[in-house]
Order: structure tokens, then C-alpha cells, then sequence
């Protein structure tokens, strides 16, 4: 009799044991390490270009551009011009290059007449060492500059009319538009 | 009859007394250590190097992964020392990556690529597969993994791809009993 309570206890015990083990976990398990790899996180660049001091966007937003000297008056013989900056200011870790392009220019005018003596006659330039838009070359090419990462370029434009313009076009105005497109060339 | 019972008396004694001082009358027995020696359970260990992120663009290693920005055409690769540490005669592991926790923010213009695990001296272990894994033994690997962004599309500008979670794992293989 003593024996077989002796057996029961230890029989009851033995389960005990194994549902202990079972409930627990990993005891009986192969054994596994792990370790992180700590890669952190990667974040891609903005591409930020500035156009005279404004974020330019994807396909995107006009800027206005006032003339280098204020207030003159556009005339056969006293052509005007603008200056155009482009910062390249993208925050991309490494090397990161651009190139910016000045695009057709076009005008528009209330005036026909004017609009059509402004066409061919709005060139764009890179500004020249003199910082003087008027000393700059002037060619039917689109100017183009290659800006290195939180460099900036800068482009003029001149406008002119021919000798022949109407003198009757006083007082009118026009706008001109110039698409200003930055490529990413690294 | 007297006499008898006292020689029967003193003979009890002669015989009380012979077992009283041992030995003679024990059975025998012998005694030798088994020399079985002591056991010891092996272990397994994976350690990581603290890992280094290059860039395509530069022969200078990334300073702060997290104040870095990436941009279309870059490739980054990541490459990290590993120790694996098996003690046991009769102990396998294989090691493998888990990306499961990775977050991607980016759409499918960069990804993770492939791991791979080297050793130098030996077989090389390819863990070519996303979350594939490859045996490995003891000793010490090179675990590197490139991200590729894709320069054919406008998108992805400020996304990110959180690596944190990414995990090396090293599980012991199965043994298989003689037959």
C-alpha cells in the first residue's frame, strides 16, 4: 500500500515535470541566437533648387523676375535685362550635381505689334565676371550651367527691340516667360 | 550434556567473535573508478561589428547613416563583421537575415537587395534570397547588402526606408542520429 502511494506521488510528479517544460517553452527547443543589424534608416534626398530665393517644384511654379535696373524703359536702342539665379540647394548626402537650363523665352503683350518685335529679340546668357548682364555673350542658345551641390548660377536676359520697331508702341508692356528647367546629371 | 552445551556456548562465541573483527568470513569486492569524465553543453554565439555604409558616389565611408540623403542613381551598400561562435561536436547552424520589420516608404524604386555572407578561407555562404538563409561554421563573416535607387523615376523625394528591425539570426540545425 505504501508503495503504491509512493509510485502515484512520484507518477504525478513526473507530469508535473513535463507540463512545466512544455508550458515554458525553449527547454526543449534548438537552440537560436540573434543579433541586429543596426542599419539605421535611409532617407531619400529633396531635390531643392532655388529660383531667385524661391523652391522651385516638380513641373512647376512660376517666379517673378525683376529687371536689373528698375523702372527703364525698353526701347530700340536701350535694350533691358533681368537676372535669373538657380541654387542647387538639394540636402543629398553626397556628390550631387545639376544642370539649368533657360528654356525658349516668349512674350506677351496687350499689344500685338510688341509682342511680335520681342520675338527672336530675348536672349539668355550666363552672367559674365563682370557681374554686368550687358557685358554678357548673347547667342540664339539657350544658356545652360552645370551647379554643383549648394552652388548657385547665375543668368542674365536681355531684351531688345530692332531698329525698325513702330515708335508707336509707347507706353506698352510685355511679359516675357522663361522655362527654367534643372536636371539632376550627379 | 553440560559440557555440551557449553563447548556449543564457546563456540558461538569463537564464531561472534571471528565475524565481530571482519574480513575474513566477507564476500568479495573490488572497487575501480570509471573515469567517465565531466560533460559539458557547447554554446552558440553571434556577434555583430558595429557596420559601415558606403556610397557609390564617394571612397569615404558614411558618417551618420540617418543624416545621410540618398538621391536616384546612388547605391548604397552596407558591410558589417560577423562572429559565429558554435561550440559542440556535433553543432550546425544556419544563418539567416530577418527583414520581416522592414518598412518601406518608397514605391518599389529602392529596395533592399540580397544579402551576402562571406568567409574568407571557406565556402562561401550566399544568402541570396530576401530571407533565405545558408550554413555557416564557426568563425568570422562579412554580411553586406546594397540599396539601389532606382534614377528612372521623379518619385520618392523625403521617403524613407526604415532598416532598424533587420536582423541576423542564427538557428541550430537538427542533428541527425547514426543509424
Amino acid at each position: 500500500m505504501r508503495i503504491k502511494t509512493m509510485m502515484r506521488t512520484a507518477g504525478v510528479i513526473s507530469l508535473a515535470v513535463v507540463a512545466g517544460l512544455l508550458g515554458v517553452g525553449g527547454t526543449w527547443a534548438l537552440w537560436n541566437v540573434a543579433v541586429p543589424a543596426e542599419m539605421g534608416t535611409v532617407q531619400a534626398a529633396d531635390f531643392r533648387v532655388e529660383l531667385n530665393g524661391s523652391p522651385m517644384t516638380v513641373n512647376g511654379m512660376a517666379a517673378t523676375v525683376a529687371l536689373e535696373k528698375p523702372g527703364t524703359a525698353l526701347t530700340p536702342k536701350t535694350p533691358v535685362y533681368s537676372i535669373i539665379t538657380v541654387k542647387n540647394a538639394a540636402n543629398a548626402g553626397g556628390r550631387f550635381s545639376i544642370r539649368a537650363t533657360m528654356g525658349t523665352p516668349t512674350a506677351q503683350s496687350s499689344d500685338p505689334i510688341l509682342a511680335a518685335n520681342l520675338k527672336g529679340h530675348v536672349l539668355t546668357a550666363q552672367m559674365p565676371g563682370s557681374t554686368t548682364c550687358a557685358d554678357a555673350t548673347y547667342t540664339a542658345q539657350p544658356a545652360t550651367a552645370t551647379i554643383a551641390k549648394g552652388a548657385t548660377a547665375r543668368y542674365c536676359v536681355k531684351m531688345s527691340l530692332p531698329a525698325d520697331t513702330p515708335a508707336m508702341l509707347t507706353p506698352s508692356t510685355a511679359t516675357v516667360t522663361i522655362p527654367v528647367t534643372a536636371t539632376q546629371i550627379q | 550434556m553440560k559440557k555440551m552445551t557449553k563447548g556449543a556456548i564457546v563456540t558461538g562465541l569463537g564464531v561472534a567473535l571471528l565475524l565481530g573483527g571482519g574480513g575474513t568470513l566477507a564476500v568479495w569486492n573490488v572497487e575501480q573508478t570509471a573515469n567517465a569524465g565531466t560533460m559539458a553543453a557547447g554554446s552558440m554565439e553571434l556577434t555583430s561589428s558595429t557596420g559601415v555604409w558606403t556610397s557609390n558616389l564617394s571612397n569615404n565611408p558614411i558618417p551618420d547613416i540617418t543624416e545621410y540623403r540618398i538621391v536616384p542613381g546612388e547605391e548604397l551598400t552596407y558591410t558589417q563583421q560577423l562572429e559565429v561562435g558554435l561550440e559542440g561536436d556535433q553543432l550546425e547552424a544556419t544563418l539567416s537575415v530577418d527583414t520581416s520589420g522592414v518598412t518601406n516608404g518608397f514605391s518599389n524604386n529602392l529596395t533592399l537587395e540580397d544579402f551576402m555572407v562571406t568567409k574568407a578561407g571557406a565556402a562561401d555562404a550566399a544568402i541570396t534570397a530576401y530571407n533565405g538563409s545558408a550554413d555557416v561554421e564557426k568563425g568570422t563573416y562579412t554580411a553586406s547588402a546594397t540599396l539601389a535607387f532606382n534614377a528612372d523615376h521623379q518619385e520618392d523625394m523625403n521617403q524613407e526606408l526604415d532598416l532598424t528591425q533587420v536582423t541576423y539570426v542564427l538557428d541550430q540545425k537538427a542533428p541527425t542520429p547514426a543509424n
